[in-house]
């Protein structure tokens, strides 16, 4: 914790499916974390790499994506297609210089009391660790 | 809409999204029909006669092997329970529904099908099999296509159990077995014949071998004694499985003029039948107790009888009789029935003073059989019963000792084919889930579970339709043969014999409709997890889109009214016009590669041609669920998601990451 840069407040996009654990719940994590912002898509098969790094150059610290377990997608076959996308966002944001740390998938109902919280806790902890992404202090600084 | 969102969440108001798209209604959901739930194996009856009546007949085949990799067999010499739980037989008589089965296993075999290819194997486990019966072939054939190796040892020459050793084959004929057999050979299984598990290959050195999962099907083969005088004394006696055997191994010589069978079993008729056909001139059978408690099948009971076998009912034996050295006669006595014993049937009681003999050289004692467990070392831990057969738990077919596992007759004594093919299901699924480490006793039984619904039929107003018969071979032919009795029914009577099913229920479980439905739009779900891990679906619901999105565009809004109360305690109301979402092409834009017709699993995306050699996609907006996921992968942009366009998202972002 001593790491944690005190007056940093990680700017956090969580993308979330329609029908998964988050989405579906309308999470209260939203009051409990303020810098969490959620944007709901009707299945995370809708997340492409594009999406991804527009919200970095919008200047997100940390991106989580959520969708339904695998094999349970409500349409079947997107959350596929998000973890493929996501497997090439990894890449592309290495080149940016992006850690990897600031792009996460979490496919998962989350019907375990307290496990979506300290999935959300740990993801936005470890990007106060690593401080604001680089793309948003170049852009700060422009 | 967007802003209209923050309005509403500034009012503490949700707002979800329109769900048109995505909603789905239920049609049906299944019970399964009393056939079904009579059957051991759970064979899906009324759907496999349902596809008879359309004339799908390999459709119906493959229905049936999903339960039963041994439809010609079973079609054949089944005791076909299904049919005593026929709801038809409140009307008339019950569906011949056995007959049914083996019409399409013949259809299958007068055409020249493609051998199937070995499964690739996908686990490094191996799972040593004893005994080639129903029951070791139905697991080798479950487990293989689990992509496990997998060996079955047979003492015997040749495989397939009392299938090929006991049951004679103008009632089954081999090549049948072989082919069947061989179906279950070419996805990978290696069958060792002429190995005596315990004997040749000790258990010990079988897992040395790398041998993690053992299933014991050796049946039950020994024949229990009479346990009356004489039976040890004489030349001419033998049991009715050894003497099958013989005959079945191709030794066709007449044991003698005059033979006695004792009992009244499947296998005491078949040695009367075939004593007959090795031209024996008088065939007695002696049972104790009347026609009606016999467990033979009435049909081959009929038969026998017609070919010229002389039943002796409520009678038994006192003593074997014999003349220097050989059999001479036996010693009968007449019995009547008493009151039930433990079993449920009236237990015969001796008549005094009613003796009587009859002559003959040769006796053929079939009361019953027990696992012969001469394979097994003296010193085994094996826990028994009474009846030398293997306790097993009733619900994971596991042995006392880990990683062995028994079925079959070896577990449940003599039995039928169909609780043998059973028994092999529940020990794949059993060893499989052994190997994997999970937990064995977490498997519910998925065939009670079945057996559990009810089912209620209205069966008024039906009008009865005579059953149809399947020729037989005439009399003089069989008796000089062992050429097959019953014949097949052709493709009118077995198309005009289906259509006597009632269908009990709605729907006939064939799926079809999923598979036939090229739009996608009929689905399946699958509530039992445990059900799918085996491959068996004991429930399912059938789901269709709901109707608005069969609706014009302009038609298929809905219209949601919400209203709140504001701080000054007023009263607001706002009309919503709800619409689904749905994505759309830009033609424009859209080069046509086809990648989105891919990614649809609703089929909802076509290519269209265009101009010469250039198409597009199109996107049928009524199948569309608006998941998106055609919009991700869409290399040009031109696949949009109404109201949720690029831009919308690009907003929300902004106003997200730009808030303070
Ligand atoms: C004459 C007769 C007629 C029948 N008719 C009918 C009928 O019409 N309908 C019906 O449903 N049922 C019928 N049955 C019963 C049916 O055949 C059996 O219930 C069924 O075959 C049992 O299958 P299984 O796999 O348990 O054992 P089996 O079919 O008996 O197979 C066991 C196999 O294990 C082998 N074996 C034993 N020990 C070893 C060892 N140590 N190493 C290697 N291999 C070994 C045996 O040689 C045998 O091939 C009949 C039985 C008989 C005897
Ligand atoms: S609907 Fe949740 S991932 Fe597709």
């Amino acid at each position: 914790m001593s790491e944690e840069k005190k007056d940093f407040k990680p700017k956090v996009v969580a993308f979330a499916c329609h029908w998964c654990g988050v989405g579906k719940n309308e999470i209260n994590a939203v009051e409990d974390f303020p810098d969490f912002k959620l944007i709901k898509l009707m299945c995370s098969g809708r997340i492409n790499s594009a999406l991804i790094l527009k919200a970095f150059e919008k200047g997100a610290d940390g991106i989580i994506a959520f969708g339904c377990p695998e094999g349970k997608c409500h349409y079947n076959f997107g959350n596929r297609n998000a973890a493929e996308e996501y497997k090439i966002a990894q890449s592309l944001i290495h080149l940016l210089g992006i850690e990897p740390k600031r792009l996460r998938l979490e496919l998962d109902f989350f019907s375990e009391d307290g496990k979506l919280d300290s999935v959300i806790k740990e993801f936005v902890g470890g990007i106060r660790k690593i401080g604001p992404s680089p793309l948003r202090l170049i852009n700060e600084n422009k | 809409m967007y802003r209209l969102e923050t309005t509403l969440k500034k009012e503490k108001i949700k707002l979800f999204f329109p769900r048109l798209s995505s909603d789905v209604h239920t049609i049906s959901r299944l019970e399964p029909s009393s056939c079904r739930v009579a059957c051991p194996a759970g064979i899906q009856v009324k759907a496999y006669i349902g596809l008879i009546v359309a004339g799908k007949f390999q459709e119906a085949l493959d229905l049936i092997k999903k339960d039963n990799p041994l439809p010609g067999i079973c079609g054949r010499v089944c005791t076909h329970p299904c049919e005593s739980e026929c709801n038809r037989r409140k009307v008339d008589e019950s569906v011949a529904i056995c007959a049914l089965k083996r019409f399409v296993a013949d259809w299958e075999l007068k055409k020249s099908v493609k051998r199937a290819e070995p499964i690739a194997r996908i686990s490094d486990e191996k799972i040593a099999i004893v005994g080639s019966g129903p029951a070791g072939l139905t697991c080798a054939n479950d487990l293989i296509r689990l992509g496990y190796g997998v060996t079955v040892f047979e003492k015997l020459p040749f495989a397939g159990g009392m299938l090929t050793a006991g049951i004679p084959s103008y009632r089954l004929p081999r090549e049948i077995i072989n082919k069947e057999i061989e179906n279950i050979t070419d996805l990978g299984v290696e069958i060792r014949l002429g190995v005596k598990v315990g004997k040749d290959v000790g258990f010990d050195e079988l897992m040395e071998q790398g041998f993690k999962a053992f299933f014991i099907a050796v049946g039950a083969h020994q024949g229990l004694k009479l346990n009356v005088p004489g039976e040890n004394d004489y030349q001419g006696f033998i049991d009715c499985v050894d003497f099958l055997r013989n005959v079945n191994s191709g030794d066709h010589k007449k044991p003698g003029r005059k033979v006695i069978v004792i009992g009244g079993g499947n296998s005491a008729i078949d040695a009367s039948r075939t004593a007959l056909r090795l031209g024996c001139d008088e065939v007695f059978v002696v049972y104790r107790r009347s026609r009606k408690e016999m467990p033979a099948n009435v049909s081959e009971i009929e038969e026998a009888e017609k070919e010229g076998v002389k039943i002796h009912y409520l009678a038994a034996p006192v003593k074997i009789l014999g003349k220097k050295g050989k059999v001479a006669g036996m010693e009968c006595i007449k019995m009547r029935l008493g009151e039930p014993d433990e079993s449920g049937r009236r237990k015969p009681v001796p008549l005094e003073g009613s003796e009587f003999v009859i002559e003959a050289d040769v006796i053929i004692p079939s009361i019953s059989q027990k696992p012969d467990l001469s394979f097994l070392p003296k010193d085994h831990e094996f826990k028994l019963s009474k009846w030398d057969t293997f306790e097993v738990d009733p619900v994971t077919f596991a042995t006392n000792i880990q990683g062995f596992f028994a079925g079959g007759d070896a577990m449940s004594g003599p039995n039928t084919v169909v609780d043998a093919i059973a028994h092999g299901h529940f020990v794949a699924r059993s060893i499989n889930r052994y190997l994997k480490h999970k937990d064995l006793k977490k498997i519910t039984h998925s065939s009670s579970e079945v057996r559990e619904w009810g089912f209620r039929l209205e069966i008024e107003g039906e009008k009865p339709i005579e059953r149809n018969h399947f020729p037989k071979l005439s009399i003089e032919k069989r008796l000089n043969s062992f050429e097959e009795v019953d014949l097949c029914f052709t493709e009118e009577q077995a198309i005009a014999e289906a259509k006597r099913c009632l269908r009990c229920g709605p729907c006939v479980e064939c799926q079809e409709c999923v598979a036939g439905c090229s739009k996608r739009l009929v689905m399946l779900s699958f509530p039992h997890k445990e059900a799918q891990e085996i491959g068996r679906v004991p429930e399912f619901i059938l789901r269709v889109p709901t109707d608005p999105m069969k609706l014009p565009r302009d038609k298929r809004s809905e219209e949601v009214v919400i209203s709140w109360r504001d701080e000054e305690e007023k009263e607001n109301q706002l009309t919503l016009a709800l619409e689904p979402i749905t994505c759309f092409v830009d033609k424009d834009m859209c080069r046509g590669c086809g990648k989105c017709e891919k990614v649809c699993e609703y089929k909802a995306i076509t290519l269209k041609p265009v101009k010469e050699g250039l198409v597009v996609s199109e996107i049928d907006e009524s199948i569309c669920k608006g998941c998106g996921t055609c919009v991700a992968i869409c290399t040009t942009g031109a696949i949009k998601a109404r109201h949720f366009t690029d831009k919308r998202i690009e907003q929300m972002l902004e106003s997200c990451l730009n808030q303070e």
